[in-house]
């Protein structure tokens, strides 16, 4: 006999398995050999799929639709042929992010937006929860009705029972205790729960086996296969209905249910949490394509021949479809099988419990309340230390709180609908995640404000026609709002949105809030600009694939050993390296190839080398660029941009500062050049001056000292000698005068008699002057070639008379003595006179060009051996020309006679040159 | 590593073909009252379909891990291939 308390016991003791399972499991784990490390627990994990819903749900359906039922099983079968492009590179990306929930991998797409995490969170949690109340639903019906046994009664309303009377309570009790000793056992940056994958693998192959026997009793058992079943069915009219499509729904239902059920199987956090989040390694996928779709078809197969033999069993409705898996066996009296039927539905239920409230307490704490709590500035969270503790209490709390919503949730409302009808709206809202995940992953434009927009529009799009039709059926909303929409307006009515008839509920509902969240996140995505944060993240995820080609984890055969060390090396130097890692080479014990694939070990202990040299952030900067992985905080990476750039800025400063200074310290040094030369040049003169000075002083003083000292000398001597006397003081006076003239010049202390006029008479006044040079029949020859009229100058007459005439006797002095001449020429140029004077005589060098207007550079001289001149005359020249504002220049060649020129601007007014 | 070309193209052959046995046309052939050894044909039909699938994706899988022992194979060998144009060149 089944009393309550063999049932009850049984259960319990199931209960227990399963914690033994999940504590081995995760002390295995502890130890380093995981079993979980397989494709096939693997596949059995995601087989957390078929719920109660499944075990008792399908039936039910298959009931009253026939195949209707099939669609939620189809679905994820074409979805798995797609895994290997979609949840692969899910998984990839949510590994390399370290990512541990669906709302998790959201918010990090959308350049880890807290907003978007918080909001999909919230979606979850409501859309699940009936879908956890389900369950809990199943359980309490099974054992209601198995503890009847042998006789078949249907529960009353659960309302009715006191709550301590209700296994729903307990079962809920139990579920939290596991769901908290298992899935909040520590924090882990993994968050992988291998003790709780291994209870759920060990769970799917019960709730298999126990349907599969169930199946095999009522098919083989208690009729005669297959086609005795069907052939039975056929002849009631109303069961033959259900053998085509029409008894099914029709295509429309039967399309969308298979479009929500390929996204369900990826979306729903349960899902998400055991296919991406717990998954050890990728390859596991390959197996799993075709495992779990194996797995869906097993379970279902006798799914049609239960539901009819059922309909069959039990004509005129009186018992429940969704409760034959179990009804049926006690109805045969099958005490054991109807016990596994019980086993098996609580392990289906169970099994969606504990995983689907793990996800949604995981995202509960990470997306909503942490950021939440670390925003408080008030609580200084981000302050302490260690918060794991803070973190595991959030979500212990969290576990219990889903549970007790979900209790509550069916108390309140469970009855009014049949099993699948609750799950398929737990399914609308999961596939609510889809445009932005799946967008997210092959469209880098999808923008954080279109995936927010999205989500929004098909979340409130999802309460208006399903979650408050839910209500009112419950009665909690007047049924008037069903029937004839809000405030009698029929073009709002939920299940017939602006008119549209003729779809289940479900199929309007989906085809509402894919509109409105596909539409709003492709428009708002195309209308918004990405943020800096956003765009990296989107092509992180997009181009996941890219990034780490070559390796299958983090740090596999991502980068060599020998990259590693180059690395190193760049930094702390060959030698330093080589020290290094020949050091940890000996610690390690084996030898490291420069060629190999780096282990963490060595990637870690080269960036600690290299956290030494560059500090650790900007270490971690660097060994990611080589391991091809990305950076975990963004922020911390613009951070570190930012101080760079600032760091560049302030070099470039220094560096235009430092050239700045170079150029003053430049000038400065020309300007001190320029000056010691100056006090050089003003040395040289006065030794000049003195020793010019001297030259003819000497001479005069010892004529004199001769004259005085010989009174007796003949007359015609003592003449010669003060003729001598009187040149060498005329000479004197001369070179004084000179001396005068330059620096008074100089100092600009001159006086100027600035006149305008012809310089043609100027010319002819100083080839007067000089005539002398030039006697009739002499050895020299002037020539003077000037055109009759020439353009006015500005000059003090005398002052260029002079620079004539010394021109004039510096040619006549240099030129050949045989055979001597001297050209005078003037003409007009464009606004200016130009004069040369030009000698055949012995020339000058080029490179003294310059020289022959420095003071006492006398360059014939040192050829001559002999001085003539004061070495005055072409300096002063050039002063005077200078002050017309003109220029002097010398053309020779040695040997070629030289010509002396100058130029001077040629006046329009008085005012041209005045200074 | 990405997915092989070859690869990935017959998983999308494959779910075109998924999409094309569960979707109306197919299913138009099938949804009638008639049955075969007392199974209606749309059940029978359904679950063969999907157990052929299954089937087809198991056979996908396979091919693609045969195909990376191939390349990886020719990867391997490849190395010294390419090593003796090399040596010749100098030379």
């Amino acid at each position: 006999m089944l009393q309550g308390y063999t049932v009850g016991a049984v259960a319990v003791l199931y209960l227990c398995v399963l914690f033994a399972i999940a504590y081995w499991g995760d002390k295995r784990a502890d130890e380093n050999r995981s079993v979980i490390a397989n494709p096939y627990i693997y596949t059995l994990s995601i087989a957390v799929y078929c719920t109660s819903w499944t075990f008792y749900g399908s039936v039910g359906r298959a009931a009253s639709s026939g195949i209707g039922f099939l669609p939620i099983y189809i679905g994820p079968t074409l979805a798995f042929i797609l895994a290997w492009f979609v949840i692969r590179k899910i998984i990839r990306i949510s590994k390399i992010n370290r990512i541990t929930s669906i709302a998790d991998f959201i918010a990090s797409r959308y350049g880890k937006s807290s907003y978007l995490g918080g909001l999909v969170t919230i979606i979850a949690v409501i859309g699940i929860m009936p879908y956890i109340s389900l369950q809990l639903k199943a359980v309490s019906t099974s054992f209601t009705l198995l503890v009847q046994y042998p006789d078949i009664i249907m529960p009353k309303n659960l309302g009715s029972i006191s709550i301590f009377a209700d296994t729903a309570f307990y079962v809920a009790l139990f579920m939290a205790a596991f769901a908290i000793l298992f899935g909040t056992r520590h924090i882990d940056a993994s968050e992988h729960h291998e003790g709780m994958v291994v209870a759920i693998a060990f769970e799917s192959v019960v709730k298999l086996l126990a349907f599969l026997a169930v199946g095999i009793f009522v098919t083989y058992g208690v009729y005669d296969g297959f086609g005795d079943i069907f052939s039975r069915a056929q002849n009631s009219p109303d069961l033959a209905r259900l053998f085509e499509m029409e008894g099914a729904g029709g295509y429309g239902s039967w399309a969308s249910l298979t479009i929500l059920s390929m996204a369900a199987i990826i979306f729903l956090p349960r899902q998400f949490q055991v296919t991406v989040v717990e998954n050890v390694d990728e390859s596991h996928l390959k197996k799993a394509v075709w495992l779990f779709p194996l797995y869906l078809l097993l379970i279902n197969i006798f799914v049609l021949p239960i539901a009819f033999g059922g309909l069959l069993h039990f004509p005129g409705g009186g018992v429940d479809a969704d409760t034959f898996v179990l009804t049926l066996p006690m109805a045969k009296e099958q005490e054991a099988l109807a016990l596994l039927a019980f086993i098996g539905g609580l392990s289906a239920a169970t099994g969606m419990i504990i995983v689907a409230t793990i996800a949604l307490s995981t995202m509960v704490s990470n997306d909503l309340v942490m950021p939440v709590l670390l925003r408080v500035a008030r609580l200084h969270l981000s302050e302490r230390a260690d918060l794991t503790g803070l973190i595991i209490s959030i979500r212990r709390v969290t576990i219990g709180l889903l549970l007790l919503l979900g209790y509550v949730y069916v108390r309140l409302i469970g009855d009014s609908y049949a099993l699948v009808s609750i799950g398929l709206v737990s399914f609308t809202a999961a596939a609510q995640f889809a445009p932005p995940i799946i967008g997210g992953i092959f469209w880098r434009g999808a923008s954080r404000a279109g995936a927010f927009a999205g989500l929004g529009g098909g979340f409130l799009c999802w309460v208006y026609t399903l979650l408050l039709p839910s209500f009112a059926r419950s009665g909690w909303l007047s049924e008037s709002f069903l029937a004839n929409g809000p405030f009698g307006i029929a073009m709002l009515k939920p299940y017939a949105l602006f008119g549209l008839q003729g779809l289940d509920p479900i199929s309007h509902a989906l085809f509402w809030t894919m509109v409105v969240n596909v539409g709003l996140y492709l428009c708002v995505s195309l209308l918004t600009a990405q943020s800096i944060v956003e765009r990296s993240q989107a092509v992180q995820f997009v181009d996941v694939f890219k990034k780490t080609t070559g390796g299958r984890g983090f740090w596999q055969g991502n980068v060599t050993i020998g990259e590693i060390k180059n690395l190193v090396g760049r930094f702390i130097g060959e030698s330093r390296m080589v020290v290094a890692f020949d050091r940890f080479e000996q610690s390690l014990e084996w030898k490291l190839e420069d060629s190999n694939p780096a282990d963490a070990d060595t990637v870690s202990f080269g960036e600690r080398q290299l956290a030494g040299a560059i500090g650790a952030a900007s270490a971690r900067i660097m060994v990611a660029s080589v391991v091809r992985a990305e950076l975990h905080d963004i922020d911390e990476m613009m951070q570190i941009v930012d101080d760079a750039s600032q760091l560049i800025e302030y070099s470039r400063q220094l560096e235009e500062k430092s050239d700045q200074l170079e150029s003053a310290s430049k000038d400065l040094k020309a300007a001190n050049a320029r000056l010691q030369e100056l006090d050089k040049l003003k040395d040289s003169f006065v030794s000049t001056v003195s020793h010019e000075l001297r030259t003819p002083l000497t001479s005069i003083r010892s004529f004199s000292e001769i004259i005085y000292d010989s009174p007796d000398m003949p007359a015609k001597q003592r003449e010669e000698f003060i003729g001598i006397i009187v040149k060498e003081s005329e000479r004197l006076t001369r070179l004084i005068d000179d001396v005068l003239d330059i620096t008074t010049m100089e100092s600009g202390n001159l006086e100027w008699q600035m006149k305008i006029l012809d310089p043609k008479d100027v010319i002819e006044e100083a080839i007067a002057a000089t005539a002398g040079l030039f006697p009739q029949g002499g050895d020299i020859v002037l020539q003077s070639d000037l055109p009759d009229s020439l353009p006015a100058v500005y000059v003090d007459a005398d002052r260029l008379t002079q620079v004539l005439i010394n021109l004039i006797s510096n040619a006549a002095k240099f030129c050949d003595p045989e055979d001597g001449a001297v050209w005078i020429t003037a003409q007009a140029e464009e606004g200016s006179l130009k004069v040369s004077v030009r000698d055949n005589g012995i020339g000058i060098d080029p490179g003294d060009h310059e020289k022959v207007f420095e003071r006492f550079q006398q360059v014939g001289n040192q050829m001559s051996g002999k001085p003539r001149g004061s070495g005055l005359g072409l300096p002063i020249c050039t002063e005077i020309i200078n002050q017309f504002g003109g220029e002097i220049w010398v053309e020779s060649q040695l040997k070629q006679g030289a010509t002396f020129s100058f130029r001077i601007p040629a006046t329009s007014g008085p005012g041209a040159t005045k200074d | 590593m990405s997915l092989p070309r070859i690869a990935s193209e017959r998983f999308v052959a494959l779910f075109i073909l998924g999409v094309l046995l569960f979707t109306p046309p197919f299913l138009f052939i099938f949804d009638n009252s008639a049955t075969v050894i007392g199974i209606p044909v749309l059940y029978l039909y359904l679950f063969i379909a999907w157990a052929v699938l299954i089937g087809l994706m198991a056979l996908a899988i396979e091919k693609m891990e045969d195909d990376e022992h191939v390349t990886s194979a020719k990867v391997a060998a490849g190395k010294p291939d390419k090593m003796v144009p090399e040596a010749n060149g100098k030379d």
